[in-house]
């Protein structure tokens, strides 16, 4: 049972890791920054509409 | 050490092991490093002052002059240690309340929830919410809690509930 769970730990870990390093690149290429809370930091203008 | 001592059976968790610490490992590192030398477009200590933030605890920590810095200069110390494969489970430790607090940053959704159910954000705000929370902080955390499990054996004799002092005085 703590292995089949270390195991499911292990696919979910790998699978963010992985996502998150392309999610990571994509952001610093700005080719998703608008995707992302980091649009902050993109030219006065071209934020987007905040929440509050 | 690393994978090497998890045994018979764990073929793949100590392939997992060595493959989620290099992305944790670069991950941090390049994180760590933007904060002195600019390589992503995130918060840098030569920014000027003012810029925007993700959150206001954000700003105290910049304003602070140090705890911004000792963060940053922790996430590397975990880069190196996961990418070199040297003190992994005491780095994994120093670093947690780095690791869980920026995944807390991220954590908070409800606002940009509410934001949208009101029609005062669009969609894209949630959904960035979201992927960051999934992709930053989540990530981050579920990589770190994967490695502490790891090395699980490491952290069993810390679990002791009442432990008496080393005696120094024995040779």
């Amino acid at each position: 049972m703590k292995s089949r769970l270390m195991t499911a730990l292990a696919v979910l870990a790998l699978f963010l890791g992985v996502t998150s390093t392309g999610w990571m690149l994509a952001v610093t290429r700005e080719w998703l920054l608008p995707w992302s809370t980091f649009k902050i930091f993109l030219p006065a203008g071209t934020a987007l509409k905040q929440d509050r | 050490m690393g994978a090497a001592h998890q045994g018979g059976g764990g073929g793949f968790l100590a392939r997992s092991e060595l493959a989620v610490r290099w992305l944790l490992g670069i991950q941090c590192l390049l994180s760590g490093i933007n904060w002195w030398y600019k390589i992503l477009p995130f918060p840098n200590m030569f920014d000027p002052p003012g810029l925007p933030v993700k959150a206001e605890v954000v700003r105290a920590m910049l304003d602070s002059g140090w705890m911004f810095t000792v963060a940053k200069a922790v996430e590397v110390a975990l880069g190196l240690s996961l990418l070199s494969n040297r003190y992994v489970p005491l780095m994994l430790v120093v670093s947690f309340p780095v690791i869980f607090l920026t995944f807390m940053l991220d954590a908070n959704f409800l606002p940009a929830l509410g934001g949208y159910w009101h029609g005062d954000a669009p969609f894209q705000h949630l959904a960035a919410k979201v992927l960051d929370m999934l992709y930053f902080g989540g990530a981050c955390l579920a990589m770190q809690v994967f490695l502490m499990l790891s090395h699980f054996d490491r952290y069993r004799p810390m679990l002791i509930a009442r432990a008496a002092p080393m005696d120094w005085s024995r040779p």
